[in-house]
């Protein structure tokens, strides 16, 4: 894709060519309300820079949900055992000194056990026992590492490709560059409880692509739904009276285009005012999970990160294109003290949902189509975070972050699971083996959505940009 | 002779040895082994005929690879291990691996440490460069020859077949594209359209209905040049144009996130209110740039109150307050901003496609880096000179511990090739300045003019209207372009000047009809055959919603206001508090230009998220509420004709025709102004009022002003005017006189019978107790009660009621204040045409909106909500 015009199925085409480039054959034509778009937009699809796009070449994964677990969660304490930090516990790390952002001290043994667990015999920690169980659907990517030990940079290097400027984030491009199944839903949802993780909508913006492509922001604190999406519901009207309110209106429209014929704005304008009217009903219904059964919401268990798990698996069901999901407002696992104590809670939050997710999805047929990333901007120092006033609470029972190693792990969506892929030192201090930068993260989700990542591109500024700028490769061993 | 290394010999900065000739066993080895993977792995992106050469290096041939890129020569050293080749491919160094889709395997690296070891034999004599460009010529005669780069010049006006439309150079040439291609102009549009076409796009505003009208009477023969003069006098057009420029200059109130910084720019609104002045004096646009780049040295003490000008520089997004990246950004806002030059392109490695050299970009960043920002007063936003000079180098590969060469501060280097233009005073902010608008500068003129062309015809001339480099092909008008540049220098820069030929252009007044034979020849109107329609943007759909309602607050200037809360702003849309970090859902789904950077234009989407805001939003909402409290008001004897005319008048500025009066009137029938129902909660007021018990009079009754904290009520409880009185969903308490009894008010909302069912709690034992009454149009008792510390029945026997009767639930304090909370929830059912139930607490009106949403309010936003109100023929 070189142009800025993201390609659509073009009015050009003839609705037979539509039908198929976008998928799907005449069967669905009488009852797919996308279809009804094609049908009625003719001329006018351009205007919607939202209807659905085919990639560069097939891809089995449709959508990707996003769990961010953010502040950076320890690689040591969860999916990367390494059994050096007891015997050298309380020891300085041999050969270098780790350059880190804090003092830190001697090396510092996990509390937690690990164990083998499927076919695979991966190791996984305590903290993600439930989680575990799946693990042959997993690919575990141990060789993490990215460019400095900093939230900031760090979370819009995972989330944009680049750790100062504003450029658009990855659900940006991947809805820029494949419009979204559902037009009555956003196509793009960043859930944060309680409010924003840090460097706040950046994470989810645009960026120089236009605004529509940003990430809609859900605090799913909330339980009502016109709390969780912006001017939803008419709270004074009901939807019987609004009806015959739109009647009048398209009445008053259709006047009006009598006279202005071809006119792809205008006609763009009539269908979205229904899509909008649409929109009401649709997304009130996903945000209610009272409407799973009992069973259902019982797998994912209490909480809120289990009602936005399932809430996530409700949105890809129906389309959505792209999920995030962070963990909680500020940096919950930027655990410098405490670890033990924290990341116990911080897992106990989401292990039971997770599982419930790939459990759930699979159920469902949906995880080949629904590529799922877990992850921090990076991963912890193998060595004790040393007391320091004011930065933790001087106490010497956490770790620091730490950018030269760490795990992310990817599911569903066409990735190979039950592998382990990369590997950090003796320590868990530096990817070592197979070493994988975001920038070939990146690069890999494409594919694995159907784009060469060096041909997604938008022409700004005088430059053809892309998600991963100069950089990234494809990492082939990861793809089923 | 050829010149080629040894190896083994040489130290990494010798000379290399020279022998004479290769080893053909040597030669063959490299051909069969090395030459393949340089072929497969390499090439693409470092050879002369790779699109881009990364790093800057070319390895096609033997002396390249010597030379090398940034990092120098790949072959230098004695040890095979220390070569940067080696370490390349070896993937052993972190920051440097290459090829970058994955480590060679193994027996092709021993290949290459084999070759290395022999004396890296290579055959690949003849030098490439990176200048070379396949089949287009150099980039140094592209330059030479490129259309933007070479001063614009009046070019003869073209023969015409059709003599008597034109009004203008501007439709001569319009005219000539359009025969070219065997089209006719549309005709003349009517004075309606005009009128509002003109309103939207030189106020920004929309044409009320008494405009429009004295317009169409005017038969004076310049009455439309006399309107354009009047509304380039009209001191909204600061604000239009402002707003315009903003985009330009990514205007906003804060910094970006900063960490724990204080985040906003509480001074932000000065250089909006600066730029509004501008516009409105019309100053020169050359002296415009001049100010907002450096105000410094043209009113140092803000004699003028010119500094604010430079909030053009100094109000983009501080990315943690990394120097350079500010510096970055100010020359991306200067460069594509002003003259279409993507600069920021030469940050990291010289132009790939414009013959900008990281010089130019270093040059500009020496610039920024020389200014700092004192802060405080005469203007919190100027940047001033810094005492000490910093030295400018060139960061190789735009990293900041990688210094390259110093440079001298110069102007873009190829646009003054004979005389290389210094940034030397100072920071050099004031020379550079006066480059940009230099009459010779072929780009300037342009960029602004053709901007002034996109913001009135709704497309620019050029469509990448902030890159004309080499890539940017001439525009299909060019001709027409250099004369608006030419002439707009000639005319003191004036934009007013400049939009008043525009507007009076017969291009300009074409009617936006298509026409079959346009749409097949031209669909894009790229040669105006016709005015293009244009759908309102954010600000001015917000703001044509504050005219019709009335509500518009037309004072010029001020500090920003967030607009999107309630309670709503009464302020154009362009005072609007811009939040770059978390910009507000409404600007996203509007298509606002991004705060972040220079915007060159802004997206048109269409999506279901605007169609939510206009059936949804409460800043809707109250528009519609506001008209619907006029329409009713306004109609006399409650006439509903009336009512609708009133509306359409309001939002559309004309009469409704019989079948639009039908389609309101049904829809006001269904919806509950007529015969059937209103929503419930629209039934309901709260307010109190005076009830003479003796005579039995309700002597007033007034709306309680203030919903807050659940409750009706006044400013504060208790309210220093209106004491304790106040309602909520399930009670209230009195004033503390007669005055100020608590009255919930039902109206009827059809004709009927109506049963009252209540139930009345006073639960204090202190005090006196209340006196409460039920009564039918202020003045008909329907029951009666007194009650203290104990729980009534406030049932009714049924009466007979008509449409807009009122029954009244009144609470007094029986003279004494003391603990007069009370409980009180009725239920009204109604049986007319229909049975319906109105119940206090159940369909309790949490906000004036819900109280006013009234059938009429809900036809208002209606009328908002159509095409005809969101675009501009």
């Amino acid at each position: 894709m070189t142009t800025n015009q993201p390609r659509t199925c073009s009015p050009d085409l003839s609705r037979r060519e539509a039908l198929l480039r976008c998928g799907m054959g005449f069967g669905a034509l009488a009852m797919h309300p996308l279809m009804q778009e094609y049908a009625a937009a003719d001329g006018a699809s351009s205007a919607n820079p939202m209807l659905p796009k085919l990639p560069h070449f097939a891809a089995k994964a449709k959508h990707v949900i996003h769990i961010f677990a953010n502040g950076g969660p320890s690689h040591l304490d969860t999916f990367d055992n390494k059994p050096s930090l007891l015997k050298y516990a309380g020891k300085p790390m041999p050969g270098e000194t780790p350059r880190t952002e804090r003092p830190t001290g001697a090396l510092y043994p996990s509390p937690f056990k690990f164990k083998r667990y499927g076919q695979s015999g991966t190791e996984v920690s305590e903290l993600f026992s439930k989680l575990a169980e799946h693990i042959d659907d997993i690919c575990v990517v141990r060789s993490m590492h990215a460019d400095v030990p900093n939230h900031e940079p760090s979370l819009l290097l995972m989330n944009t490709g680049e750790p100062r400027l504003v450029r658009p984030s990855m659900g940006s491009w991947l809805t820029y560059g494949l419009g979204t199944e559902n037009q009555n839903l956003p196509a793009f949802i960043a859930m944060c409880p309680g409010g924003y993780p840090i460097q706040e909508s950046q994470n989810w913006q645009s960026g120089f692509l236009p605004g529509i492509y940003q990430g809609t922001y859900i605090d799913t604190n909330n339980e009502s739904v016109d709390k969780l999406i912006e001017n939803v519901l008419n709270p004074n009207m009901p939807l019987s009276k609004q009806r015959a309110q739109l009647d009048f209106i398209q009445s008053m429209n259709r006047k009006h285009s009598e006279t202005r014929t071809s006119d792809p704005l205008i006609e763009a304008r009539i269908q979205s005012m229904e899509l909008a009217f649409r929109m009401q009903t649709e997304a009130s219904e996903v945000f209610d999970i009272s409407r799973e059964p009992q069973n259902i919401r019982d797998l994912y268990g209490p909480g809120v990160h289990a009602r936005q798990l399932l809430i996530a698996r409700r949105l890809v069901e129906r389309g959505v294109r792209f999920v995030q999901l962070w963990h909680g407002a500020g940096q919950p696992w930027d655990n410098h003290d405490h670890i033990e104590k924290e990341h116990r809670k911080l897992a106990g939050q989401c292990d039971q949902p997770l599982a419930a997710l790939l459990f759930d999805l699979k159920r469902l047929g949906l995880l080949d189509e629904t590529l799922i990333l877990w992850g921090g901007e990076f991963g912890r120092t193998p060595t004790v975070e040393m007391p320091k006033e004011g930065s933790n609470a001087g106490t010497m029972t956490g770790r620091d972050h730490n950018h030269y190693g760490f795990t992310v792990w990817m599911a569903g969506g066409g990735v190979k699971g039950g592998q382990v892929y990369g590997a950090t030192d003796e320590f868990g201090f530096k990817a070592v083996e197979n070493r994988m930068h975001v920038h070939d993260l990146h690069a890999t989700m494409l594919h694995l959505m159907g784009f060469d990542h060096e041909k997604l591109t938008y022409r700004w500024a005088g430059r053809d940009f892309r998600l991963t700028d100069l950089y990234g490769r494809v990492i082939k061993d990861l793809i089923a | 002779m050829t010149i080629f290394p040894s190896i083994g010999r040489g130290t990494e900065n010798s000379q290399p040895n020279v022998r004479e000739f290769d080893d053909p066993t040597e030669v063959e080895f490299f051909e069969n082994k090395i030459r393949p993977v340089l072929v497969e792995h390499c090439y693409e992106c470092h050879s002369a005929k790779a699109k881009e050469a990364s790093g800057q290096l070319l390895i096609d041939s033997q002396p390249s690879m010597r030379k090398g890129g940034e990092r120098g020569d790949l072959l230098a050293g004695d040890d095979v291990d220390r070569k940067l080749l080696w370490k390349a491919i070896n993937y052993k160094d972190n920051d440097l691996q290459m090829p970058p889709s994955g480590k060679l395997a193994q027996n092709v690296l021993d290949d290459f440490r084999r070759w290395m070891e022999k004396g890296a034999v290579d055959p690949r004599k003849e030098p490439t460069s990176l200048s070379k460009e396949s089949g287009q010529g150099t980039m140094e005669a592209r330059t030479a020859t490129h259309w933007a780069y070479t001063a614009p010049t009046l070019q003869p006006l073209p023969e015409t077949k059709s003599g008597n439309w034109q009004r203008d150079p501007i439709d001569a040439y319009v005219l000539g594209n359009l025969e070219s291609i065997d089209l006719k102009p549309n005709p003349e549009a009517d004075r309606r359209t005009l009128i509002k076409r003109l309103s939207f796009d030189l106020l920004g505003l929309p044409a009320t209905l008494q405009e429009i009208e004295a317009f169409e009477q005017d038969k004076e023969a310049k009455a439309y040049e006399r309107l354009v003069a009047r509304m380039l006098e009209s001191p909204h057009f600061g604000e239009r144009y402002a707003r315009y420029w903003m985009d330009v200059t990514r205007y906003a109130d804060n910094k970006g996130y900063v960490f724990q910084e204080d985040r906003e720019y509480p001074h932000a609104h000065r250089y909006r209110s600066w730029l509004i002045k501008a516009f409105n004096r019309d100053l020169p646009f050359d002296d415009f740039i001049r100010l907002q780049l450096a105000a410094d040295r043209l009113d140092p003490e803000n004699k003028s109150g010119d500094l604010d000008a430079m909030g053009m520089l100094t109000l983009g997004r501080r990315f943690l307050n990394n120097k350079n990246d500010i510096a970055d950004d100010r020359i991306d806002v200067v460069t594509r901003g002003l003259m279409a030059m993507t600069v920021g392109c030469a940050r990291c490695h010289d132009h790939k496609f414009d013959p900008v050299k990281m010089a130019d970009y270093y040059s500009l960043h020496g610039v920024f880096i020389n200014s700092e920002e004192p802060g405080g007063e005469p203007s919190p936003m100027r940047l001033t000179d810094s005492d000490k000079k910093k030295e400018s180098y060139i960061f190789l590969r735009g990293q900041q511990g990688n210094r390259g060469e110093k440079i001298d501060r110069l102007f873009i280097q190829f646009l003054s090739k004979e005389n290389p233009l210094p940034l030397a005073n100072g920071s050099g902010r004031m020379d550079l300045a006066n480059a940009i608008v230099a009459p010779s500068n072929p780009l300037t003129a342009r960029v602004y003019v053709n901007r002034v062309w996109g913001w009135l015809m709704g497309t620019p001339l050029v469509d990448s209207a902030s890159d004309f480099g080499l890539r940017c092909e001439p525009p299909l008008q060019k001709a027409l372009l250099d004369r608006l540049a030419v002439e707009f220098m000639e005319q003191g820069w004036s934009t007013k000047r400049l939009v008043e030929r525009i507007v009076c252009s017969a291009t300009y007044r074409q009617s936006s009809n298509t026409r079959d034979d346009g749409m097949a020849k031209d669909p894009e109107n790229r040669y105006w055959w016709r005015t293009s329609r244009r759908r309102m943007e954010l600000e001015t759909y917000l703001d044509a919603m504050l005219v019709a309602s009335g509500t518009l607050d037309r004072t010029i200037g001020g500090p920003s206001v967030k607009i999107h809360e309630a309670p709503f702003s009464n302020r154009r849309t362009v005072y609007a508090y811009i939040d770059r970090q978390n910009l507000p859902g409404i600007f996203r789904s509007f298509d606002f230009a991004s705060p972040d950077a220079h915007s060159p234009k802004r997206a048109v989407t269409t999506v279901p998220q605007q169609g939510l805001f206009a059936l949804n939003s409460g800043l809707v909402l109250s528009h519609a509420v506001e008209l619907g409290k006029q329409a009713t008001s306004g109609a006399e004897n409650g006439k509903q004709e009336t009512s609708i005319r009133y509306l359409f008048e309001k939002v559309l500025s004309r009469q409704p025709t019989t079948s639009e009066l039908k389609w309101a009137s049904d829809f006001l029938t269904q919806s509950g102004d007529g015969e059937s129902s209103k929503i419930p909660q629209a039934t309901w007021r709260y307010g109190y009022g005076n009830w003479d018990a003796a005579s039995k009079q309700l002597a007033s009754f007034n709306d309680l002003p203030v919903y807050a904290n659940k409750k009706w009520g006044g400013d504060a409880l208790p309210d220093p005017k209106l004491g304790w009185v106040h309602l909520d969903e399930g009670g209230g308490h009195p004033g503390d006189s007669p005055n100020f009894a608590a009255i919930r008010r039902w109206t009827a909302p059809a004709l009927g019978t109506l049963r009252i069912e209540g139930n009345f709690h006073h639960p204090s034992e202190k005090g006196n107790g209340v006196r409460v009454w039920i009564v039918r149009n202020g003045n008909q008792v329907l029951g009666e009660w007194e009650a203290k510390n104990k729980k009534e029945k406030t049932n009714c026997n049924a009466i007979e009621i008509a449409l807009g009767d009122t029954v009244d639930f009144i609470v007094d304090c029986n003279q004494d204040i003391d603990s007069d909370g009370f409980r009180w929830t009725v239920q009204l059912n109604l049986r007319g045409a229909s049975t319906a139930s109105y119940k206090s607490k159940e369909h309790f009106a949490g906000s004036e909106l819900q109280r006013d949403f009234s059938g009429l309010a809900q036809l208002a936003q209606a009328l908002l909500a159509t095409n005809e109100f969101c675009f501009i023929d």
